[in-house]
């Protein structure tokens, strides 16, 4: 009897800690599992399975975007250029590609595949230079990727000059506008992208180190890891998936011109860090992500599926947004006492 | 004193739609008169001949529309849902909104929510020509038919829409610049501020300023950077502009936001004698035209353009008008210049989405 009743607070605490130690994780699916059951019991058109492909159609450019957000949040970098990186890639991309008569930009076409391979080069060089102007320079992420904003910015003006672009090559037409096996192609990259991006963070020694250095960098560069290329590393990656989001984003809205996916840079660092994924790096993943890409793109298309006025629109998103940043920063912080009883 | 009968009941109830009381009083009677009148005005101010307009009228069973527009931020789209909802009123029609943001990828994302549900018809300003190509197809494979609303959905020719109802960017630009420089005298120094080189507004309203400056041989163009309808960049552009040339008589702005922000510059600056002239001819710009801080301004008709969509769309859905056969591939929505003498006259009509 005593011993039973010595046993059970043990056991009761140590269901709690695991509870407070998951809530980051668990309370991003709550607040999915509450939008999905609000909007289906007031529309009858968003729990459908056309619907659900919409959705997934909707998410999935940010969700090839968030995949290289996320390796670069969670070495507790920042990548602000990530939206006007697949801005300009896109219209690389169309650059190299024979436009119709009546648009009126002096492009130079080329074969379609060595387009593709000219822009993931050009797309190469700009995490490149982000990636030295951080790690040997030693300007801050927040600054040298803003930097990288406002060029890929002229990039872009500079290539499009105020026109639009409709042509891109059949490769890239077909992964961003096709379908295989009636799904639409650009949820196959998505998804392609996010189980490499898994795989990579979760079993390789490269996805170890990410965590560490992002977790305590001192550490990581005591026990001998090379900090500086794992940061490099990440944010090539960020540039590397920008661009991939970027040409077949082109091709899923049909054509390329400036300033077209502003709102991916906003969409995709919410889409991490709502997931669960800690800004100050360490901690997170892959499966954080796609919650949080999930919270997005349940919430922005039920919206669009109830009757509720316009302006109110913004505005609950932004509540929602907030309820969930609010609830992943307490999640932090009851996490932290019981992290530092265990140590 | 009188009793009514069960045919005064529904005939108020016919006029004055679902919303009239089961016993109506005389204020019903009176709202009913004005709905009525209300109507007449709108059909009279879009052109129509009574005797022709027999066809156009409110549809006899409640449709559901959606619409959409660049993005409700703007004044000139925030007007135009309100003037669609008005008409809907009007004509039996429920207007259903998505609101484009400013963003294309937003508005995209509408889009494709828009077209996963079933609509009479659909009105929509793509705020990024092309973006919206393929939802729009989708919708107009289910029979529904689209209305393309002041820009062009995608180039010509891509996209089978019921009609496009837009105003005429290069005539708008022509006609308010021919007033500046006439009262600029003709000679000196002149600026454009431009929109957002890419958008096919400020293309057109461009290209109309230039075929009248090049009438006015000695006008020279100093300056003609885009802001991109941003007003923070206005002021950064004149704020230099301002010091680079002295001698500046007269401004043309592609919209009145652009233009009025700019004559804050010129006011601080002590350059008040600039005349400047706008596009848009929304009320704030329309008063400032009325006090004298502006030339004029020219209407780019929000009202019209969005409430002949709800016409458009009735007549489709509830007239049977067939895309290509009884409406035109494309109808202009003009816009008067507004001066000093037709400002009031003009904000009565905008007050009443006339306009």
């Amino acid at each position: 009897m005593s011993s039973t009743a010595e046993s059970r607070p043990p056991r009761r605490s140590a269901a709690m800690g695991f509870l407070l130690g998951q809530l980051r994780n668990i309370a991003p699916v709550i607040v999915l599992i509450a939008m999905v059951a609000f909007f289906s019991s007031t529309s009858s058109t968003f729990l459908t399975v056309a619907n659900f492909m919409n959705i997934l159609s909707q998410i999935s450019l940010t969700a090839i975007i968030a995949v290289g957000l996320t390796f670069v949040i969670l070495t507790a970098e920042i990548d602000l250029s990530v939206a006007a990186v697949a801005n300009a890639v896109g219209i690389m991309v169309a650059y190299f590609t024979l436009q119709p008569e009546y648009v009126n930009i002096a492009n130079m076409p080329v074969h379609g595949v060595l387009a593709i391979v000219l822009t993931l080069a050009a797309c190469f060089a700009i995490g490149l230079t982000t990636a030295f102007g951080v790690t040997v320079i030693g300007i801050p992420s927040f600054i040298m990727t803003l930097a990288m904003m406002q060029i890929a910015n002229g990039v872009s003006a500079m290539l499009v000059r105020g026109q639009i672009a409709y042509n891109f090559p059949d490769a890239i037409t077909f992964l961003g506008s096709g379908s295989i096996f009636g799904v639409r192609a650009t949820i196959v990259v998505a998804l392609v992208f996010l189980v490499t991006a898994h795989l990579v963070l979760t079993y390789t020694r490269f996805g170890r180190y990410v965590y560490m250095v992002g977790g305590n960098r001192e550490a990581a560069e005591y026990s001998g890891v090379n900090v500086r290329f794992v940061i490099g590393a990440v944010l090539v990656i960020g540039a590397m998936c920008s661009g991939v989001a970027g040409m077949l984003g082109v091709a899923y809205f049909g054509s390329a011109q400036q300033t077209q996916f502003d709102t991916y840079l906003l969409d995709a660092i919410a889409a991490v860090v709502v997931g669960g994924t800690s800004l100050f790096g360490g901690r997170g993943g892959i499966g954080n992500t796609v919650i949080g890409l999930l919270v997005l793109g349940v919430l922005n298309n039920g919206l669009d599926h109830i009757q509720i006025d316009s302006f109110l629109k913004i505005l609950i998103r932004g509540l929602i947004l907030l309820a969930a940043l609010i609830v992943n920063v307490y999640a932090q912080a009851l996490r932290a006492p019981r992290t530092a009883d265990e140590g | 004193m009188k009793e009514k009968s069960p045919r005064d009941d529904a005939q108020l109830t016919a006029i004055a739609g679902d919303g009239a009381a089961a016993d109506p009083s005389r204020r019903d009677l009176f709202r009913a008169v004005g709905a009525t009148a209300m109507a007449g005005a709108l059909f009279a101010s879009a052109g129509f001949d009574p005797a022709l307009a027999q066809e156009l009228k409110a549809s006899s069973r409640p449709l559901r529309a959606a619409f959409s527009n660049a993005g409700l931020q703007a004044t000139w789209c925030a007007q135009g849902k309100q003037a669609a909802e008005a008409w809907g009123r009007l004509m039996n029609v429920e207007v259903v909104w998505f609101d484009g943001e400013l963003s294309a990828t937003k508005q995209r994302a509408s889009i494709d929510n828009m077209a996963a549900q079933d609509w009479d018809f659909v009105a929509i300003q793509t705020f990024g020509i092309g973006t919206l190509t393929d939802p729009i197809r989708r919708m107009i494979d289910k029979g529904t038919p689209v209305i393309a609303m002041d820009t062009m959905v995608a180039p010509e020719g891509q996209v089978d829409i019921h009609t496009f109802i837009a105003p005429d960017n290069v005539m708008m630009g022509s006609v308010v610049t021919a007033q500046l420089l006439s009262a600029a005298g003709g000679a000196g120094d002149v600026v454009m501020t431009q929109g957002a080189l890419g958008h096919s507004g400020a293309q057109g309203r461009a290209k109309g300023f230039k075929q009248i400056m090049a009438s006015y041989p000695e006008m020279r163009l100093v300056d003609e950077q885009p802001a991109d309808w941003d007003v923070t960049k206005v002021a950064r552009i004149w704020d230099s502009v301002l010091t680079q040339h002295g001698d500046i008589k007269a401004a043309f702005f592609h919209n009145d936001d652009m233009a009025l922000a700019a004559r804050r510059v010129m006011d601080a600056k002590g350059r008040g004698d600039i005349i400047i002239a706008g596009v848009d001819a929304m009320p704030p710009a329309v008063n400032a035209v009325m006090e004298g801080k502006m030339l004029a301004t020219v209407r780019n008709p929000s009202c019209r353009i969005h409430g002949w969509a709800v016409a458009a769309g009735v007549a489709a859905v509830a007239g049977g008008e067939k895309r290509g056969e009884d409406i035109p591939s494309f109808i202009l929505a003009d816009g008067p210049v507004i001066t000093q003498e037709t400002a009031a006259g003009h904000l009565w009509l905008q007050k009443h989405f006339l306009i």
